[in-house]
Protein backbone atom coordinates (compact mmCIF):
# COMPACT_ATOMS: atom_id res chain seq x y z
CA UNK A 1 0.00 0.00 0.00
CA UNK A 2 2.76 2.38 0.93
CA UNK A 3 4.59 1.57 -2.28
CA UNK A 4 1.45 2.46 -4.10
CA UNK A 5 1.58 5.91 -2.63
CA UNK A 6 5.31 6.45 -2.79
CA UNK A 7 5.92 5.33 -6.34
CA UNK A 8 2.97 7.23 -7.74
CA UNK A 9 0.38 5.59 -9.79
CA UNK A 10 0.62 7.38 -13.11
CA UNK A 11 0.99 5.04 -16.07
CA UNK A 12 3.21 6.93 -18.51
CA UNK A 13 1.91 5.53 -21.76
CA UNK A 14 2.24 8.80 -23.67
CA UNK A 15 -1.25 8.50 -25.05
CA UNK A 16 -3.36 11.36 -26.40
CA UNK A 17 -5.07 11.57 -23.03
CA UNK A 18 -1.75 12.08 -21.28
CA UNK A 19 -0.89 14.87 -23.67
CA UNK A 20 -4.02 16.84 -22.96
CA UNK A 21 -3.90 19.97 -20.85
CA UNK A 22 -4.47 19.04 -17.16
CA UNK A 23 -7.43 21.37 -17.08
CA UNK A 24 -9.11 19.42 -19.85
CA UNK A 25 -8.57 16.17 -18.01
CA UNK A 26 -9.96 17.68 -14.81
CA UNK A 27 -13.03 19.03 -16.57
CA UNK A 28 -13.53 15.71 -18.31
CA UNK A 29 -13.22 13.88 -15.03
CA UNK A 30 -15.69 16.15 -13.27
CA UNK A 31 -18.10 16.03 -16.21
CA UNK A 32 -18.13 12.25 -16.42
CA UNK A 33 -18.31 12.05 -12.65
CA UNK A 34 -21.42 14.21 -12.65
CA UNK A 35 -23.02 12.12 -15.39
CA UNK A 36 -22.28 8.88 -13.56
CA UNK A 37 -23.49 10.09 -10.19
CA UNK A 38 -26.64 11.69 -11.48
CA UNK A 39 -27.69 8.96 -13.90
CA UNK A 40 -30.89 7.51 -12.54
CA UNK A 41 -31.70 5.24 -15.45
CA UNK A 42 -29.76 2.40 -17.04
CA UNK A 43 -29.11 3.98 -20.45
CA UNK A 44 -27.16 7.10 -19.38
CA UNK A 45 -25.22 5.06 -16.84
CA UNK A 46 -24.31 2.47 -19.46
CA UNK A 47 -23.30 5.20 -21.90
CA UNK A 48 -21.06 6.83 -19.33
CA UNK A 49 -19.49 3.48 -18.51
CA UNK A 50 -18.94 2.88 -22.20
CA UNK A 51 -17.30 6.26 -22.64
CA UNK A 52 -15.02 5.57 -19.66
CA UNK A 53 -13.96 2.24 -21.15
CA UNK A 54 -13.31 3.90 -24.48
CA UNK A 55 -11.16 6.52 -22.77
CA UNK A 56 -9.23 3.83 -20.96
CA UNK A 57 -8.50 2.21 -24.30
CA UNK A 58 -7.47 5.58 -25.73
CA UNK A 59 -5.17 6.13 -22.76
CA UNK A 60 -3.49 2.82 -23.64
CA UNK A 61 -4.12 1.43 -20.18
CA UNK A 62 -3.88 -2.36 -20.34
CA UNK A 63 -7.35 -3.79 -19.93
CA UNK A 64 -6.26 -6.36 -17.38
CA UNK A 65 -4.72 -3.63 -15.20
CA UNK A 66 -7.78 -1.45 -15.49
CA UNK A 67 -10.15 -4.23 -14.58
CA UNK A 68 -8.07 -5.26 -11.58
CA UNK A 69 -9.53 -2.60 -9.31
CA UNK A 70 -12.99 -3.54 -10.50
CA UNK A 71 -12.16 -7.16 -9.75
CA UNK A 72 -11.18 -6.19 -6.20
CA UNK A 73 -14.47 -4.42 -5.70
CA UNK A 74 -16.60 -7.13 -7.33
CA UNK A 75 -17.37 -9.26 -4.24
CA UNK A 76 -18.36 -6.20 -2.23
CA UNK A 77 -20.40 -4.85 -5.08
CA UNK A 78 -22.22 -8.17 -5.42
CA UNK A 79 -22.95 -8.17 -1.70
CA UNK A 80 -24.24 -4.61 -1.82
CA UNK A 81 -26.48 -5.33 -4.79
CA UNK A 82 -27.89 -8.40 -3.07
CA UNK A 83 -28.66 -6.35 0.01
CA UNK A 84 -30.24 -3.64 -2.13
CA UNK A 85 -32.47 -6.19 -3.82
CA UNK A 86 -33.34 -7.77 -0.49
CA UNK A 87 -34.27 -4.46 1.09
CA UNK A 88 -36.27 -3.41 -1.94
CA UNK A 89 -34.29 -0.29 -2.69
CA UNK A 90 -35.78 1.51 -5.67
CA UNK A 91 -39.12 -0.17 -5.32
CA UNK A 92 -42.11 1.86 -6.42
CA UNK A 93 -45.78 1.17 -5.64
CA UNK A 94 -46.63 0.63 -9.30
CA UNK A 95 -44.20 -2.22 -9.92
CA UNK A 96 -45.62 -5.69 -10.03
CA UNK A 97 -43.47 -8.17 -8.15
CA UNK A 98 -41.81 -10.95 -10.12
CA UNK A 99 -40.98 -12.92 -7.02
CA UNK A 100 -42.01 -12.69 -3.41
CA UNK A 101 -40.61 -14.48 -0.41
CA UNK A 102 -41.96 -13.34 2.91
CA UNK A 103 -41.24 -9.63 3.31
CA UNK A 104 -38.81 -9.57 0.35
CA UNK A 105 -40.04 -8.79 -3.14
CA UNK A 106 -38.23 -8.70 -6.43
CA UNK A 107 -39.72 -6.26 -8.89
CA UNK A 108 -38.58 -4.81 -12.22
CA UNK A 109 -38.05 -1.52 -10.38
CA UNK A 110 -35.63 -2.96 -7.84
CA UNK A 111 -33.82 -4.86 -10.58
CA UNK A 112 -33.45 -1.67 -12.56
CA UNK A 113 -32.18 0.21 -9.51
CA UNK A 114 -29.67 -2.56 -8.86
CA UNK A 115 -28.59 -2.46 -12.50
CA UNK A 116 -28.11 1.30 -12.42
CA UNK A 117 -26.14 0.98 -9.17
CA UNK A 118 -23.91 -1.71 -10.67
CA UNK A 119 -23.22 0.36 -13.79
CA UNK A 120 -22.64 3.47 -11.74
CA UNK A 121 -20.16 1.95 -9.32
CA UNK A 122 -18.29 0.14 -12.05
CA UNK A 123 -18.11 3.38 -13.98
CA UNK A 124 -16.91 5.34 -10.95
CA UNK A 125 -14.17 2.87 -10.15
CA UNK A 126 -12.89 2.86 -13.72
CA UNK A 127 -13.17 6.64 -14.02
CA UNK A 128 -11.18 7.29 -10.85
CA UNK A 129 -8.63 4.74 -12.01
CA UNK A 130 -8.39 6.44 -15.40
CA UNK A 131 -7.87 9.78 -13.72
CA UNK A 132 -5.15 8.61 -11.37
CA UNK A 133 -3.35 6.74 -14.13
CA UNK A 134 -3.24 9.70 -16.47
CA UNK A 135 -2.72 12.70 -14.19
CA UNK A 136 0.65 13.44 -12.64
CA UNK A 137 0.30 15.43 -9.45
CA UNK A 138 2.25 18.56 -10.41
CA UNK A 139 0.18 18.97 -13.55
CA UNK A 140 -2.95 18.37 -11.57
CA UNK A 141 -2.06 21.02 -9.01
CA UNK A 142 -1.30 23.45 -11.78
CA UNK A 143 -4.59 22.66 -13.46
CA UNK A 144 -6.62 23.12 -10.30
CA UNK A 145 -4.89 26.38 -9.59
CA UNK A 146 -5.41 27.64 -13.12
CA UNK A 147 -9.07 26.77 -13.11
CA UNK A 148 -9.75 28.19 -9.70
CA UNK A 149 -7.85 31.41 -10.29
CA UNK A 150 -10.81 33.23 -11.85
CA UNK A 151 -12.53 32.64 -8.53
CA UNK A 152 -9.60 34.25 -6.74
CA UNK A 153 -11.23 37.56 -7.40
CA UNK A 154 -14.14 36.42 -5.27
CA UNK A 155 -11.78 35.56 -2.46
CA UNK A 156 -11.12 31.89 -3.14
CA UNK A 157 -7.40 31.29 -2.48
CA UNK A 158 -6.74 29.17 -5.56
CA UNK A 159 -2.98 29.03 -5.31
CA UNK A 160 -3.06 28.15 -1.63
CA UNK A 161 -5.58 25.37 -2.23
CA UNK A 162 -3.44 23.79 -4.89
CA UNK A 163 -0.40 24.13 -2.66
CA UNK A 164 -2.15 22.29 0.17
CA UNK A 165 -2.90 19.43 -2.20
CA UNK A 166 0.72 19.27 -3.29
CA UNK A 167 1.93 19.32 0.32
CA UNK A 168 -0.44 16.48 1.16
CA UNK A 169 0.82 14.24 -1.58
CA UNK A 170 4.40 15.17 -0.83
CA UNK A 171 4.05 14.39 2.87
CA UNK A 172 2.24 11.06 2.78
CA UNK A 173 5.42 9.03 2.18
CA UNK A 174 7.24 11.17 4.75
CA UNK A 175 4.64 10.48 7.40
CA UNK A 176 4.66 6.80 6.48
CA UNK A 177 8.39 6.69 7.17
CA UNK A 178 7.91 8.55 10.45
CA UNK A 179 5.27 6.03 11.46
CA UNK A 180 7.59 3.16 10.71
CA UNK A 181 10.39 4.81 12.69
CA UNK A 182 7.99 5.35 15.58
CA UNK A 183 6.87 1.74 15.60
CA UNK A 184 10.44 0.47 15.54
CA UNK A 185 11.56 2.87 18.25
CA UNK A 186 8.72 1.83 20.50
CA UNK A 187 9.36 -1.82 19.87
CA UNK A 188 13.06 -1.34 20.63
CA UNK A 189 12.08 0.19 23.93
CA UNK A 190 9.77 -2.67 24.74
CA UNK A 191 6.67 -0.66 24.12
CA UNK A 192 4.67 -3.30 22.33
CA UNK A 193 2.89 -4.55 25.42
CA UNK A 194 0.40 -2.18 26.90
CA UNK A 195 -1.89 -2.83 29.74
CA UNK A 196 -4.87 -0.67 30.22
CA UNK A 197 -8.54 -0.79 30.77
CA UNK A 198 -10.26 -3.63 29.00
CA UNK A 199 -12.96 -3.18 26.41
CA UNK A 200 -13.37 -0.58 23.74
CA UNK A 201 -11.95 2.37 25.67
CA UNK A 202 -8.92 0.25 26.52
CA UNK A 203 -8.38 -0.59 22.90
CA UNK A 204 -8.52 3.05 21.88
CA UNK A 205 -6.08 3.91 24.67
CA UNK A 206 -3.71 1.27 23.33
CA UNK A 207 -3.62 2.89 19.91
CA UNK A 208 -2.74 6.25 21.46
CA UNK A 209 1.01 5.50 21.83
CA UNK A 210 1.20 5.40 18.04
CA UNK A 211 -1.46 7.86 17.02
CA UNK A 212 -0.63 10.72 19.38
CA UNK A 213 3.06 10.90 18.46
CA UNK A 214 2.32 10.73 14.75
CA UNK A 215 -0.06 13.67 15.06
CA UNK A 216 2.40 15.65 17.15
CA UNK A 217 5.21 14.89 14.70
CA UNK A 218 2.94 15.99 11.88
CA UNK A 219 2.14 19.28 13.61
CA UNK A 220 5.82 19.88 14.36
CA UNK A 221 6.74 19.24 10.75
CA UNK A 222 4.00 21.58 9.63
CA UNK A 223 5.38 24.35 11.81
CA UNK A 224 8.87 23.74 10.45
CA UNK A 225 7.53 23.75 6.91
CA UNK A 226 5.77 27.06 7.49
CA UNK A 227 8.98 28.54 8.93
CA UNK A 228 10.97 27.27 5.96
CA UNK A 229 8.50 28.74 3.51
CA UNK A 230 8.52 32.10 5.23
CA UNK A 231 12.29 32.08 5.47
CA UNK A 232 12.31 31.82 1.69
CA UNK A 233 10.02 34.84 1.47
CA UNK A 234 6.89 32.93 0.54
CA UNK A 235 4.01 35.32 0.67
CA UNK A 236 1.12 33.58 -0.99
CA UNK A 237 0.03 33.44 -4.58
CA UNK A 238 -0.37 37.11 -5.32
CA UNK A 239 1.89 38.24 -8.12
CA UNK A 240 3.51 34.83 -8.43
CA UNK A 241 4.86 33.79 -11.81
CA UNK A 242 5.22 30.28 -13.13
CA UNK A 243 7.83 28.36 -15.03
CA UNK A 244 5.48 26.18 -17.05
CA UNK A 245 2.65 27.58 -19.03
CA UNK A 246 -0.58 25.83 -19.73
CA UNK A 247 -1.88 26.14 -23.24
CA UNK A 248 -5.04 24.88 -24.77
CA UNK A 249 -4.41 23.06 -28.02
CA UNK A 250 -6.64 21.64 -30.71
CA UNK A 251 -6.84 18.29 -28.97
CA UNK A 252 -8.11 20.03 -25.84
CA UNK A 253 -10.75 21.90 -27.78
CA UNK A 254 -11.87 18.69 -29.45
CA UNK A 255 -11.98 16.84 -26.13
CA UNK A 256 -13.96 19.56 -24.41
CA UNK A 257 -16.34 19.80 -27.34
CA UNK A 258 -16.98 16.07 -27.26
CA UNK A 259 -17.47 16.23 -23.51
CA UNK A 260 -20.05 18.99 -23.84
CA UNK A 261 -21.85 17.05 -26.58
CA UNK A 262 -21.90 13.94 -24.44
CA UNK A 263 -23.35 15.77 -21.45
CA UNK A 264 -26.05 17.35 -23.61
CA UNK A 265 -26.81 13.97 -25.15
CA UNK A 266 -27.19 12.36 -21.75
CA UNK A 267 -29.45 15.17 -20.67
CA UNK A 268 -31.68 14.71 -23.67
CA UNK A 269 -32.01 10.95 -23.40
CA UNK B 1 -10.04 34.65 3.91
CA UNK B 2 -6.56 34.07 2.63
CA UNK B 3 -4.87 31.36 4.66
CA UNK B 4 -1.51 32.22 6.12
CA UNK B 5 1.55 30.02 5.68
CA UNK B 6 1.03 28.16 8.95
CA UNK B 7 -2.54 27.26 8.02
CA UNK B 8 -1.45 26.02 4.62
CA UNK B 9 1.27 23.85 6.13
CA UNK B 10 -0.96 22.41 8.84
CA UNK B 11 -3.77 21.72 6.37
CA UNK B 12 -1.37 19.92 4.04
CA UNK B 13 0.32 17.81 6.68
CA UNK B 14 -2.90 16.91 8.50
CA UNK B 15 -4.41 15.80 5.21
CA UNK B 16 -1.35 13.63 4.69
CA UNK B 17 -1.92 12.08 8.12
CA UNK B 18 -5.54 11.43 7.22
CA UNK B 19 -4.52 9.64 4.05
CA UNK B 20 -1.91 7.69 5.99
CA UNK B 21 -4.49 6.56 8.55
CA UNK B 22 -6.73 5.41 5.74
CA UNK B 23 -3.99 3.45 4.05
CA UNK B 24 -2.46 1.76 7.09
CA UNK B 25 -4.41 -0.16 9.67
CA UNK B 26 -3.89 2.59 12.21
CA UNK B 27 -7.08 4.32 11.18
CA UNK B 28 -9.25 1.35 12.07
CA UNK B 29 -9.89 0.40 15.68
CA UNK B 30 -11.62 -2.95 16.02
CA UNK B 31 -14.93 -2.70 17.76
CA UNK B 32 -17.28 -5.65 18.14
CA UNK B 33 -17.84 -8.62 15.89
CA UNK B 34 -15.37 -7.65 13.20
CA UNK B 35 -16.69 -4.13 12.74
CA UNK B 36 -14.12 -1.37 12.96
CA UNK B 37 -14.35 2.21 14.09
CA UNK B 38 -12.57 4.67 11.88
CA UNK B 39 -10.63 7.67 13.11
CA UNK B 40 -9.64 9.16 9.78
CA UNK B 41 -11.75 12.21 10.44
CA UNK B 42 -9.76 13.11 13.57
CA UNK B 43 -7.06 15.00 11.61
CA UNK B 44 -9.88 17.18 10.27
CA UNK B 45 -11.03 17.98 13.80
CA UNK B 46 -7.52 18.64 15.08
CA UNK B 47 -6.67 20.72 12.03
CA UNK B 48 -9.79 22.81 12.58
CA UNK B 49 -8.97 23.35 16.26
CA UNK B 50 -5.33 24.23 15.65
CA UNK B 51 -5.60 26.14 12.37
CA UNK B 52 -9.16 27.34 12.00
CA UNK B 53 -12.31 26.38 10.08
CA UNK B 54 -10.88 27.07 6.61
CA UNK B 55 -8.03 24.64 7.16
CA UNK B 56 -10.50 22.16 8.64
CA UNK B 57 -12.76 22.33 5.60
CA UNK B 58 -9.80 21.88 3.29
CA UNK B 59 -8.55 18.85 5.21
CA UNK B 60 -12.07 17.47 5.08
CA UNK B 61 -12.20 17.93 1.32
CA UNK B 62 -8.88 16.17 0.82
CA UNK B 63 -9.96 13.42 3.23
CA UNK B 64 -13.13 12.96 1.20
CA UNK B 65 -11.36 12.88 -2.14
CA UNK B 66 -8.73 10.46 -0.85
CA UNK B 67 -11.42 8.16 0.56
CA UNK B 68 -13.12 8.23 -2.82
CA UNK B 69 -9.90 7.37 -4.64
CA UNK B 70 -8.95 4.66 -2.16
CA UNK B 71 -12.42 3.15 -2.36
CA UNK B 72 -12.09 2.89 -6.13
CA UNK B 73 -8.53 1.71 -6.38
CA UNK B 74 -8.12 -0.35 -3.21
CA UNK B 75 -11.50 -1.28 -1.76
CA UNK B 76 -11.48 -2.90 1.65
CA UNK B 77 -15.11 -3.70 2.35
CA UNK B 78 -18.70 -3.33 1.17
CA UNK B 79 -18.83 0.25 2.42
CA UNK B 80 -16.18 1.18 -0.12
CA UNK B 81 -18.66 0.54 -2.90
CA UNK B 82 -20.65 3.57 -1.77
CA UNK B 83 -17.63 5.74 -1.15
CA UNK B 84 -16.85 5.85 -4.85
CA UNK B 85 -19.73 8.31 -5.06
CA UNK B 86 -18.46 11.81 -4.24
CA UNK B 87 -21.81 12.84 -2.82
CA UNK B 88 -21.23 10.29 -0.08
CA UNK B 89 -17.49 10.56 0.37
CA UNK B 90 -16.62 14.22 -0.32
CA UNK B 91 -19.57 16.52 0.32
CA UNK B 92 -20.36 15.42 3.91
CA UNK B 93 -16.72 15.77 4.93
CA UNK B 94 -16.66 19.44 4.02
CA UNK B 95 -18.66 20.27 7.10
CA UNK B 96 -16.59 18.49 9.73
CA UNK B 97 -14.02 21.24 10.07
CA UNK B 98 -16.50 24.07 10.49
CA UNK B 99 -18.61 22.12 12.98
CA UNK B 100 -15.63 21.07 15.08
CA UNK B 101 -14.21 24.57 15.16
CA UNK B 102 -17.59 26.09 15.95
CA UNK B 103 -18.21 23.64 18.79
CA UNK B 104 -14.73 24.29 20.14
CA UNK B 105 -15.22 28.04 20.21
CA UNK B 106 -18.72 27.80 21.61
CA UNK B 107 -17.66 25.42 24.36
CA UNK B 108 -14.75 27.68 25.27
CA UNK B 109 -16.98 30.71 25.41
CA UNK B 110 -19.84 29.03 27.19
CA UNK B 111 -17.83 27.45 29.96
CA UNK B 112 -17.95 23.98 31.44
CA UNK B 113 -21.30 23.96 33.15
CA UNK B 114 -23.23 25.23 30.16
CA UNK B 115 -21.42 22.89 27.78
CA UNK B 116 -22.10 19.83 29.91
CA UNK B 117 -25.74 20.81 30.25
CA UNK B 118 -26.19 21.33 26.53
CA UNK B 119 -24.44 18.04 25.76
CA UNK B 120 -26.61 16.19 28.24
CA UNK B 121 -29.78 17.65 26.74
CA UNK B 122 -28.61 16.88 23.22
CA UNK B 123 -27.95 13.28 24.14
CA UNK B 124 -31.35 12.87 25.73
CA UNK B 125 -32.87 14.33 22.59
CA UNK B 126 -30.98 11.83 20.44
CA UNK B 127 -32.10 8.87 22.54
CA UNK B 128 -35.69 10.06 22.35
CA UNK B 129 -35.36 10.56 18.61
CA UNK B 130 -34.02 7.06 18.15
CA UNK B 131 -36.81 5.66 20.29
CA UNK B 132 -39.36 7.44 18.14
CA UNK B 133 -38.03 6.39 14.74
CA UNK B 134 -37.27 2.86 15.85
CA UNK B 135 -40.89 2.40 16.73
CA UNK B 136 -42.05 3.46 13.28
CA UNK B 137 -39.54 1.76 10.96
CA UNK B 138 -39.88 -1.58 9.18
CA UNK B 139 -36.64 -3.54 9.09
CA UNK B 140 -34.99 -2.73 12.35
CA UNK B 141 -33.66 -4.17 15.56
CA UNK B 142 -36.18 -4.91 18.25
CA UNK B 143 -37.13 -1.41 19.44
CA UNK B 144 -35.90 -1.92 22.97
CA UNK B 145 -32.51 -3.09 21.75
CA UNK B 146 -32.17 -0.05 19.50
CA UNK B 147 -32.96 2.38 22.26
CA UNK B 148 -30.73 0.55 24.73
CA UNK B 149 -27.81 0.69 22.30
CA UNK B 150 -28.31 4.40 21.75
CA UNK B 151 -28.58 5.01 25.46
CA UNK B 152 -25.47 3.03 26.35
CA UNK B 153 -23.45 4.58 23.56
CA UNK B 154 -24.38 8.10 24.50
CA UNK B 155 -23.84 7.39 28.18
CA UNK B 156 -20.28 6.40 27.30
CA UNK B 157 -19.86 9.62 25.32
CA UNK B 158 -21.17 11.61 28.27
CA UNK B 159 -18.77 9.85 30.57
CA UNK B 160 -15.83 10.65 28.32
CA UNK B 161 -16.89 14.29 28.12
CA UNK B 162 -17.06 14.46 31.88
CA UNK B 163 -13.64 12.87 32.28
CA UNK B 164 -12.16 15.22 29.71
CA UNK B 165 -13.63 18.20 31.52
CA UNK B 166 -11.91 17.11 34.70
CA UNK B 167 -8.59 16.15 33.12
CA UNK B 168 -7.71 19.27 31.19
CA UNK B 169 -8.64 22.95 31.36
CA UNK B 170 -9.79 22.77 27.76
CA UNK B 171 -10.70 19.11 27.85
CA UNK B 172 -14.40 19.65 27.52
CA UNK B 173 -14.10 22.07 24.63
CA UNK B 174 -11.74 19.75 22.78
CA UNK B 175 -13.87 16.68 23.25
CA UNK B 176 -17.00 18.56 22.29
CA UNK B 177 -15.30 19.63 19.11
CA UNK B 178 -14.37 16.01 18.42
CA UNK B 179 -17.84 14.71 19.25
CA UNK B 180 -19.56 17.33 17.08
CA UNK B 181 -17.19 16.73 14.20
CA UNK B 182 -17.76 12.98 14.39
CA UNK B 183 -21.48 13.46 14.74
CA UNK B 184 -21.67 15.63 11.63
CA UNK B 185 -19.54 13.15 9.73
CA UNK B 186 -21.72 10.17 10.69
CA UNK B 187 -24.96 12.08 10.23
CA UNK B 188 -24.17 13.53 6.83
CA UNK B 189 -22.57 10.41 5.40
CA UNK B 190 -25.51 8.25 6.45
CA UNK B 191 -27.98 10.86 5.18
CA UNK B 192 -26.16 10.90 1.87
CA UNK B 193 -26.35 7.11 1.70
CA UNK B 194 -30.08 7.23 2.30
CA UNK B 195 -30.68 10.20 -0.01
CA UNK B 196 -28.82 8.49 -2.84
CA UNK B 197 -30.86 5.36 -2.30
CA UNK B 198 -27.96 3.11 -1.34
CA UNK B 199 -29.18 2.17 2.11
CA UNK B 200 -32.66 2.00 3.57
CA UNK B 201 -33.18 4.50 6.35
CA UNK B 202 -33.60 1.89 9.07
CA UNK B 203 -30.27 0.24 8.27
CA UNK B 204 -28.55 3.63 8.17
CA UNK B 205 -30.00 4.51 11.53
CA UNK B 206 -28.87 1.21 13.03
CA UNK B 207 -25.36 1.78 11.75
CA UNK B 208 -25.40 5.31 13.10
CA UNK B 209 -26.57 4.26 16.52
CA UNK B 210 -24.07 1.43 16.87
CA UNK B 211 -21.04 3.01 15.22
CA UNK B 212 -21.57 6.67 16.08
CA UNK B 213 -20.95 6.80 19.84
CA UNK B 214 -17.78 4.66 19.79
CA UNK B 215 -16.38 6.83 17.01
CA UNK B 216 -17.16 9.92 19.06
CA UNK B 217 -15.43 8.41 22.06
CA UNK B 218 -12.35 7.46 20.06
CA UNK B 219 -12.20 10.88 18.42
CA UNK B 220 -12.55 12.66 21.75
CA UNK B 221 -9.81 10.59 23.40
CA UNK B 222 -7.40 11.13 20.54
CA UNK B 223 -8.16 14.84 20.14
CA UNK B 224 -7.67 15.63 23.81
CA UNK B 225 -4.45 13.60 23.96
CA UNK B 226 -2.98 15.16 20.82
CA UNK B 227 -3.85 18.79 21.52
CA UNK B 228 -2.82 18.54 25.17
CA UNK B 229 0.52 17.07 24.12
CA UNK B 230 0.93 19.66 21.39
CA UNK B 231 0.24 22.53 23.71
CA UNK B 232 2.20 20.80 26.46
CA UNK B 233 -0.52 21.10 29.01
CA UNK B 234 -0.40 18.57 31.85
CA UNK B 235 -3.34 16.22 31.67
CA UNK B 236 -2.72 14.98 35.17
CA UNK B 237 -1.56 17.27 37.97
CA UNK B 238 1.99 16.28 38.79
CA UNK B 239 2.86 14.89 35.39
CA UNK B 240 3.00 11.29 34.23
CA UNK B 241 2.17 8.48 36.58
CA UNK B 242 4.93 6.12 35.41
Amino acid sequence: MIDYLTTGQVLPTGSPIHRLDPRTRLLGFVGLLLVLTSAGRPLPAALALGVTLALLALARVPLRYALRSLWLLAPWLALVLLLQLAFGVGDAPGCRPLLTWGPFRLTPCTLRAAGVAALRFAGLVLLVGLFTWTSPIPGLARGIEAMASPLARLGLPAHELALVGVITVRFVPTMALELERLQKAQRARGGAAYQGRAGFVGRVRRTLPLIVPIFVIALQRAERLAEAMEARAYSGGAGRGRYTRLRFRRADGLALGLLALFIILVFLI
Amino acid sequence: MKPNTREIAIAGVMSAVSVLLAVTQLGFIPFVAGVSITVMHVPVVIGAIVAGPGAGTLIGAIFGVSSMILASVAPKGPGDVFFTDPWVSVVPRLFIGLTAWGAYRLAQAAGRVWSLTVSGLAMIAVVLGVAHTVGTAEFTLAPALGVATAFLGLALVGFILYRAARAHPEGLALSMAAVSGTLINTLLVLSALVARGYLPAAVAQTVGVTNGPPEMVAAALITVAVVATWRQVALRPGGASI
